[in-house]
């Protein structure tokens, strides 16, 4: 890596490195049969090069490819984007718990007991049910450097067990699923079952329900859909560009006073967390909308130089390559009510755990519209059943506004987000 | 050389079934947003996989150091005996012809001829037709890639194949503004044989740039229940996303309740629906001439006549259900072993004119050109990028944010009348199940038209 270095730095180049590898293990039950024992090891190099002012970049998977990706990358400088930045300097680093040295200890018969156990006490509740579970177990290494002198690296573990039921009665199919995720080993396997068991109870019955308006409470999964809009129109390429309608605007309430929205790279044992995001910008906690005012776009070294602001540590490489501007775990403040007592003060309403399509879309409108893939509806403060067949809209933009309600007091963790229940109310629902 | 070591370390495979796929891939991709070309990257990956089956259960290891295959072989033998012993897993593959053959390129004109500058300037080009043709038009964004793959497959059976493999997708887009709201409208192409498909999308890219600007000025739809007509791309995503995925049989091949759903015979839509998915339509995204289990792809008929005759195929979903390989098992990359996937999925051209299928619809919604979709296996939604009103049998106002759901056994059904004009879109998206996403194929369909669909939207 240091040899890549000094060989663009030779050229008459500045550089930068960023090398990650993975080791992962994975037990796949699925169909009730333990299906598949997977195991990955890999690796991958990405050299970015700033020659005459215009970024190179060249990636390759292939052991000691230097020469090749330092080709690639002079020749791609050639038709590269003007680099408004330059590459850091080393700088403090946060350190979040993000390493179980406890999981190496983990044997392969070990996961493929937690895969094959899980998938046994799920088939308990039903003949018919499929049950499927998967165990993985990741270690990841990062590793920067440049020609700034910025040069560190951290491991991170990741443990990760789904699992879930299905079944197919006549023409109606029901899955339900759950997940611990996280960086360290997690014991509330017997909670995830639980739970799995007690949303597939009710969701056995099938409800109808009329079209119209009625309070909706969002999962913290289904919620990742609402948020897409906002994180659509606060990425610093938007604001850059002029397409987001929040150029401008930070320091603007825009909505409900009680909505906050944070991004945040160093929350111990998230799995989006790290020591510097992909272009050694430190990880940091971004408040992006505070008591419903705008106060930071997520910006990489790029847009970040082109807006004249600092980095905000959410240079991701996520998709693709070149660092984009990306989120790692979104997350909002608690709430003072439990989810349980959200459910009780509801006369006639749906509790929405799973959207489906509405990722599709425009996201600047901030219109959002998706079928209500699994959606519970709520009668006199009880969940009754499952509604199914039916279209969820709502604009993302109006919701926080004037729509929305409140969150749980519960924080739950999704893959890239620590978040609340929250509810709206007059939701338009139509099927 | 490489070769002999492959064969090598297959036959110290102590397995009922074990296989070896190598890859080496090159990828270029350029990306522009607004007047600035904000990416350009070259990629090469080398990697490969063992896949090994031992008493019905998998072992599979992927990695990009090749320095010891054997040692990868029996890291992947190891593990299916684990797994295999629990004696838990019911895997078997049907039978597939041994082959030998070496498939090398066929393209027009290959994306690697093609100067990095070449590219760049042609993407430039119509970059500034999207920024020059409107004030409106504030911003654009380009997203072109094209990628050049080798893939070794040795199993140990005997089968050594080598399949070289092109793919291209480019997608165009023209993004408007009011200082308020911000609209798009995209121009695709892709294929699978060459960057010929790239150049003259001139008049396509206006065409959107007009939409984008015309979407500012366009209420959204109100939510409800309408008859529809899908245009050929939106359709081609419908047929995808409302039944391509249904006929995967690796989601059937376990699950008892869903053969008897899925019983060959059962009906699925009226009499004039019939729906393929092909590896053999030449030049689109997702075709090849064997699939990642070294299998040849074909034309695999999925409804004829209204009535269920196919499904696709892996070795692995074919031997559980005794019926046969379609040449459907395909990977994502090295990193995955190959489910049954979908290729290039259509339904077939029809009877009627475009004219003759809007008369006498009172209120209704044209959709035209696809912004995404997603299935469960019971209900879909996807999203039109472009929709007017249909009132009293003509083509009325624009209006935006319309996307359409449906349960699958109900909508198919609601299928009433199919086109005469078939076209197949490619893009530069691609299919997601699982992990394995973006997977190149392609979608294509006649004009159709749906009644009873629903449509979100607030009041």
């Amino acid at each position: 890596m240091e040899r890549l270095i000094e060989k663009a730095a030779q050229r008459g180049c500045t550089a930068e490195v960023f090398s990650s590898s993975a080791v992962e293990n994975t037990v796949e039950v699925n169909d009730n049969q333990l299906k598949n024992l997977k195991s990955t090891d890999t690796h991958d190099t990405i050299l970015r090069v700033i020659r005459n002012g215009k970024i190179g970049l060249a990636s390759s998977s292939r052991p000691n490819d230097g020469d090749n990706l330092l080709k690639n990358a002079m020749d791609t400088s050639e038709f590269g984007t003007e680099a408004a930045f330059t590459f850091p300097e080393p700088a403090k680093l946060p350190q979040p718990e993000i390493y179980d040295p406890t999981l190496e200890s983990l044997s392969i018969e070990e996961l493929v007991h937690i895969a094959t156990s899980l998938a046994a006490e799920l088939q308990k509740e039903d003949p018919h049910i499929l049950a499927f579970t998967q165990v993985s177990r990741v270690y990841s290494e990062y590793h920067l450097a440049n020609t700034s002198g910025f040069d560190a690296s951290f491991k991170k573990t990741l443990f990760a067990v789904v699992a879930a039921v299905n079944l197919t009665e006549g023409s109606n199919m029901l899955s339900i699923y759950d997940f611990r995720l996280g960086t360290h080993r997690d014991f509330g396997l017997a909670a995830l079952i639980e739970r799995v068991l007690t949303d597939f109870r009710i969701a056995r019955r099938n409800v109808a329900l009329a079209a119209g308006e009625y309070p909706v409470i969002m999962s913290p999964e289904a919620m990742g859909n609402l948020l897409r809009p906002i994180i659509a129109c606060l990425d610093g390429r938007a604001v850059v560009k002029g397409i987001s309608p929040w150029k401008d605007r930070l320091g603007e309430k825009m909505f409900d006073e009680t909505f906050s929205l944070y991004d945040d790279g160093t929350i111990a044992r998230s799995i989006s967390s790290g020591y510097f995001d992909s272009e050694g910008v430190p990880m940091q906690r971004t408040a992006l909308v505070e008591n419903g005012v705008i106060r930071n776009y997520l910006l990489n070294l790029q847009t970040a130089a082109q807006l004249k602001m600092a980095p905000t540590g959410n240079g991701s490489r996520e998709g693709g390559n070149s660092p984009i501007p990306g989120t790692t775990t979104l997350t909002a403040p608690a709430g003072q009510t439990s989810i349980d007592d959200m459910i009780k003060g509801i006369k006639q309403g749906i509790l929405v755990d799973q959207l489906m399509g509405a990722w599709a879309g425009n996201p600047y409108t901030g219109a959002i519209n998706g079928n209500i893939a699994l959606g519970y509806k709520i009668e006199n403060g009880r969940r009754v059943g499952r509604v199914k067949d039916c279209m969820f809209s709502i604009n993302a933009f109006e919701g926080f506004k004037s729509q929305f309600l409140g969150c749980s007091k519960e924080l739950v963790k999704t893959p890239n987000a620590v978040l609340p229940y929250f509810l709206f109310d007059k939701v338009n629902i139509s099927g | 050389m490489l070769k002999e070591t492959i064969l090598r370390a297959l036959a110290e495979s102590d397995v009922d079934y074990c296989e070896i796929r190598l890859e080496e891939s090159d990828r270029t991709m350029i990306s522009f947003r607004g007047p600035v070309l904000e990416s350009c990257d070259r990629s090469a990956e080398l990697g490969g996989n063992v896949r090994a089956l031992y008493k019905g259960a998998w072992g599979f290891t992927s990695f990009n150091d090749m320095s010891d295959l054997p040692e990868k072989v029996r890291l992947a033998c190891r593990q299916a005996h684990i797994t295999g012993t629990l004696k838990n897993g019911r895997s078997q593959l049907a039978p597939a012809p041994i082959v030998h053959d070496n498939v090398a390129l066929e393209v027009i004109q290959d994306p690697r001829d093609v100067s990095l500058a070449d590219k760049v300037a042609l993407l430039g080009k119509y970059n500034k037709l999207m920024l020059d043709y409107h004030e409106a038009i504030k911003s654009t964004s380009i997203y072109y890639f094209d990628e050049y793959r080798q893939i070794t497959f040795a199993n140990s059976a005997g089968t050594y194949i080598v399949q070289e493999k092109s793919d291209l997708g480019c997608n165009i887009t023209a993004i408007a503004s009011n200082g308020t709201l911000t609209t798009q409208r995209t121009t695709s192409a892709g294929g699978s044989n060459g960057f010929q498909v790239v150049p003259r999308l001139e008049d396509a890219i206006k065409k959107s740039c007009r939409i984008a600007v015309d979407l500012l000025a366009a209420e959204p739809v109100k939510g409800g229940q309408y008859t529809v007509i899908l245009d050929p791309d939106l359709a081609g995503v419908f047929i995808h996303e409302a039944f391509g995925h249904l006929s995967e049989a690796d989601e059937v091949a376990d699950n008892e309740n869903m053969k008897k759903l899925m019983t060959l015979g059962t009906r699925f839509g009226p009499e004039i629906l019939n729906v393929y998915d092909s590896g053999i339509e030449p030049g689109h995204r997702g075709v090849a001439k064997y699939d990642d289990e070294g299998v040849a792809m074909q034309r695999t008929p999925l409804i004829e006549n209204g009535i269920l005759v196919g499904r696709l195929h892996s070795r692995e979903s074919a031997g559980k259900m005794g019926e046969k390989p379609t040449g459907s098992a395909r990977a994502l990359n090295y990193n995955f072993p190959p489910i049954c996937r979908m290729r290039v999925t259509y339904i077939e051209q029809g009877q009627t004119a475009f004219e003759d299928m809007i008369k006498g619809i009172p209120l209704g919604i044209y959709a035209v050109g696809a912004y995404g979709g997603e299935t469960n296996g019971e209900m879909f939604t996807f999203t039109a990028a472009e929709a007017y009103m249909i009132r009293d049998g003509n083509i009325a106002e624009l209006v935006r944010d319309v996307t359409l759901t449906g349960n699958l056994m109900t909508t198919l059904k609601n299928i009433e009348m199919i086109g005469n004009d078939k076209y197949l879109q490619d893009s530069a998206g691609g299919c997601g199940k699982g992990a394995q996403v973006p997977l190149p194929t392609c979608e294509g369909s006649p004009h159709i038209r749906i009644k009873n669909v629903t449509i979100g939207g607030v009041k």
